[in-house]
């Protein structure tokens, strides 16, 4: 009995720092948020304590009932962030795949210096990296020069604050994100089932269809939701690179804390964030784990 | 079950009484990891653990050593009772199956560790630092990395980390299992005379039957959690206690039968059409028995040979396998039922198909109470 | 399909891919060096000016052209930085290893709810978490500055270094704890003679991560850091948003030289316990 107890005091007083932290300062807070999300907007910041559910109303466009007519406005801008993150899972995907794919057959030395090139940007400063974009999309960045240079074009052309500028900006900045899943699973396959395929007569597409897919699905279902919910809630990328012509998500929640404080709108936003990215770990976790386990 | 009573008065040394564990399985359901196990054994003995896994022999070791906590029993070291003390405490060392040598140590500072722990100054510990690897054929390794050595090292450097401590007990947990089948008979030869040297109880769990046999001074054989049978390995071998040590130890040829007739030398059993005579004189006539026979203990007759004072059993040969020295002969009953057979010599004249004359003296022959 | 004409191909679009990841950022690097001072992307011929400026050094550029407002502002950026990064590094590091250790060695009921616990908020949009601090820190009354960004900082660290030290955790055979208890060693010394230094490169792995992310954070920050207490990464934000001057440049490339210094020392630890 004595080691027992001796036991359980070793668990308490190595959960308790970590218990405590995260209950004070991450759920508490995230609770805070959510019932901020159903308090009415203060007429000057702040919030009044009485229960208002037409935080979400005006995201769904109905009007408050007092000042707005219906409006989509703030769908458009949920639509528009969903599409530009989707946008931005499948680039990655299809930039991430074939490259994961040609290093995963590489020779071992190869192999792990390439993956430390991958990795290398994780660890460089996000802000820079999308500084370097700046450079090369504005009126007098580097690619209207070269195009320029090359004769392509006489006038600069309008890349910044386009939704292509924002999605090549996530693009950038989330690739390990798809990569590092993706090139796990590949690695994990086993080749002698390509070979095996082959051998039994199945022509190369049948084989990635029915071999290959099957088994890296796992990977790529994890790449793309690790890069999807980062870049719904982006608000650094269109702030550089969208401008204000290109509004996510993200922007709107920036305007209502730091601008229109009106915080509980603001946090009924963050709200559909949260909303979203449960969804989608629900999914992950129902069909790829749930997936991995019966193997 | 049946306990064995050893005639060795040092034999309450290490003493286990009425040890229960049981675990809950995932699905709900309990294993009965050990269910009431009872030992007796003497200060200067090689006692291996057998049976199959899942037996509980692993269970106890952990028990022994610490690792695990018991449910409900009592086990006693030199009459000191140990449940109360953790495994630090414990006048026991354990020779683990992976050797868990620590990677991050020289092989001097791993077989130094216990004695550094326990504050033996630094002279006495390079002194027998060195004298336990010597023991165990390394001398002179002690700045090496566990990494840098062969699997067989690696062993005999967990066997110098625990001995150098002079336990009261070395537990040893499958600690052969890892290494290839001819160091694997070096090792259990070393590890017999390593024994002798020392003069301390090695417990040694193993679920190989050869490995049991060739080193201990006894054996319990454990199955479900139970004592099966606690004995000497000619006792195991020659009058299991139960069809389960029977059947897990050696080949054996079983046929269940009821006693019709006994006297004062023997009785004769009626397994269905074969009428079995052994030598048991304490069988009652009625009683449910198994009678056991190993496969070497027939032998083949041929026109030359005579069965003077031997029983003969008529059998159908259905294969025979070249075993290096010996030919193994499956054949069938009469009955239908499979025997096999261990001889020696030329069989190349057999066919099979051909019937077979097996001999066997009723003093071989061992019964088994039948348990229903 | 021709086999090795696919695999050029492949060859091919794996090197573009490099191209297009390293190319933007080696762009800046290029042009930190470029004289020109209105337009950043015309070269000009070379110069040093820009890094001269940055540490306060006299420039050939008139000083009205010079974009940072003072040498001091971005130093005490940089300063605030380090500091948040130090500080948030060491709680995390704690925190994290030995949330790990207990998960790792202990059995217990909730375990389920700490993985999922320690994982969210690595998932978690950082914005939200952003903007859910900033409503807290309002609410509670703490004022936003240093304290408030090493606090938000560590509830996401503190999973990073759960993750690399539970990974080493798992390299790990259980048994050598059992066995140094089984050699009479009680639990502490077991922790500081085994257990501490076979995990401690993944600590220091942990630790040299959680500091890198600490020092890019740059949007969980952006909400709850106070008014005089800026970190690098939204001093170069605001930078950003004013407009861009060569001077940016020169800070972009030192904190790449920064962050690859701080990844070559990880990745040097890491190779040096494996050849161990």
């Amino acid at each position: 009995m004595r080691a027992l107890s001796r036991e359980t005091t070793a668990l308490t007083l190595l959960l308790a720092p970590v218990t405590l932290f995260l209950a004070i300062f991450f759920l508490i807070p995230l609770g805070i948020m959510a019932v901020y999300s159903l308090l009415e907007p203060g007429l000057y910041g702040g919030v009044e304590w009485s229960f208002y559910h037409w935080n979400y109303g005006r995201i769904l466009g109905w009007a408050d009932g007092f000042i707005e007519e219906f409006d989509i406005v703030y769908l458009q801008v949920l639509g528009r962030s969903m599409g530009l993150a989707a946008l931005t899972v499948i680039s990655t995907l299809l930039i991430c795949f074939p490259v994961a794919f040609w290093i995963s057959r590489l020779p071992a030395k190869q192999k792990n210096f390439f993956i430390f090139l991958i990795t290398l940007p994780f660890f460089t400063s996000m802000i820079v990296r999308l500084y370097a974009w700046v450079l090369i999309l504005r009126d007098s960045g580097f690619a209207n020069q070269l195009l320029e240079w090359l004769g392509l074009i006489s006038e600069p052309l309008d890349l910044m604050f386009t939704g292509t500028a924002v999605i090549i900006g996530m693009v950038y900045i989330f690739i390990p994100f798809m990569f590092l899943p993706i090139y796990s699973s590949i690695e994990k396959l086993d080749m002698s089932l390509v070979q095996a395929s082959q051998d039994l007569g199945a022509s190369p597409f049948t084989t990635f269809r029915r071999i290959v897919l099957p088994s890296v699905m796992p990977g790529v279902i994890a790449g793309c939701i690790l890069v999807f919910i980062p870049s719904l809630g982006n608000f650094v990328v269109p702030d550089l690179l969208g401008g204000a012509r290109v509004v996510m998500i993200g922007n709107l929640v920036e305007q209502q804390f730091l601008y229109a404080r009106n915080w509980p709108f603001g946090a009924a936003l963050s709200m559909v964030i949260i909303a979203v990215m449960m969804l989608l770990m629900a999914v992950y976790l129902f069909r790829v784990v749930k997936a991995d386990s019966n193997r | 079950m049946s306990i064995a009573f050893s005639h060795n008065p040092a034999s309450d040394y290490l003493r286990v009484r009425n040890a229960v564990r049981h675990f809950n399985t995932p699905e709900g359901g309990v294993v009965k990891a050990l269910d009431g196990i009872n030992l007796n054994i003497g200060q200067s003995e090689f006692i291996t653990l057998l049976g199959p896994s899942g037996c509980g022999k692993t269970t106890l070791l952990k028990i022994i050593a610490g690792f695990e906590r018991l449910d409900s029993g009592k086990i006693t070291l030199d009459s000191q009772t140990l449940l109360e003390l953790s495994a630090h405490r414990r006048p026991v060392n354990t020779v683990f199956q992976s050797y868990a040598l620590f990677p991050h140590m020289s092989v001097g500072d791993n077989v130094g560790y216990g004695l550094e722990v326990a504050g033996v100054k630094k002279p006495e510990r390079v002194q027998r630092i060195g004298e336990a690897l010597e023991m165990v054929g390394l001398a002179g390794i002690e700045k090496r990395l566990p990494s840098q050595l062969s699997g067989g090292q690696q062993q005999r450097v967990a066997l110098a980390r625990a001995i150098v401590n002079r336990p009261k007990v070395l537990l040893l947990d499958e600690p052969l299992s890892a290494l290839d089948r001819h160091l694997r008979m070096k090792m259990q030869i070393e590890l017999k005379n390593l024994q002798t040297e020392l003069g301390i109880c090695f417990l040694f769990v193993t679920h190989d039957q050869e490995e049991a046999l060739t080193m201990s001074d006894r054996i319990v054989v454990l199955n479900g959690g139970k004592v099966e049978q606690l004995g000497t390995p000619t006792e195991i071998y020659h009058r299991p206690a139960s069809r389960f040590v029977a059947d897990f130890i050696g080949e054996s040829n079983v046929f269940e039968g009821k006693v019709v007739r006994f006297d004062d030398f023997g009785a004769d059993v009626q397994c269905g059409e074969l009428l079995i005579r052994t030598e048991d004189r304490n069988l009652i006539t009625g009683s449910a028995v198994e009678v056991m026979l190993r496969p070497e203990q027939f032998t083949l007759l041929d026109s030359s040979t005579s069965a003077a004072g031997q029983q003969v059993l008529t059998a159908t040969l259905e294969q025979a396998v070249f075993v290096g020295s010996d030919h193994q002969l499956v054949c069938r009953l009469a009955s239908g039922q499979q025997i096999s057979a261990l001889v020696r010599g030329h069989c190349h004249h057999l066919q099979v198909g051909q019937p077979l004359q097996l001999a066997y003296s009723s003093a071989d022959v061992h019964t088994i109470p039948a348990v229903f | 399909m021709n086999r090795s004409l696919g695999k050029t191909l492949l060859t091919g679009y794996g090197w573009l891919f490099f191209l297009f990841l390293y190319a933007p950022v080696a762009l800046i690097v290029i042009y930190s060096f470029n004289a020109n001072p209105i337009n950043v992307m015309t070269w000009k011929g070379f110069t040093w000016d820009w890094y001269v400026g940055l540490f306060g050094g006299a420039t050939t550029v008139s000083e009205s052209s010079l974009y940072v407002d003072s040498t001091d502002q971005l130093l005490d950026a940089l300063l605030t930085s380090l500091k948040v990064a130090f500080s948030a590094t060491v709680i995390a590091t704690v925190m994290g290893t030995c949330a790990a250790l207990a998960m790792a060695r202990y059995r217990f009921r909730f375990k389920g709810f700490y993985q999922a616990l320690l994982f969210v908020p690595m998932v978690m949009p950082d914005i939200v978490l952003g903007i859910a601090l900033l409503i807290f820190f309002v609410g509670a009354g703490i004022s936003l500055g240093s304290t408030s960004i090493v606090i938000g900082h560590c509830t996401f660290l503190t999973s990073y270094v759960f993750i690399v030290v539970s990974a080493r955790l798992a390299g790990m055979n259980p048994l050598v704890e059992a066995a140094s208890a089984d050699l009479g060693a009680n639990e502490w010394v077991t922790f500081r003679r085994i257990t501490l230094p076979l995990i401690l490169p993944g600590v220091i792995g942990g630790a040299l991560l959680s500091f890198i992310i600490s020092m890019d954070d740059l949007v969980i920050t952006y909400f709850i850091s106070g008014v005089d207490s800026t970190t690098l990464p939204v001093y170069i934000l605001s930078m950003i948003r004013r407009g861009i001057k060569p001077e940016i440049n020169a800070i972009a490339t030192l904190m790449l030289l920064f962050s690859i210094a701080i990844a070559a020392a990880g990745i040097y630890f890491k190779s040096r316990n494996t050849a161990q």
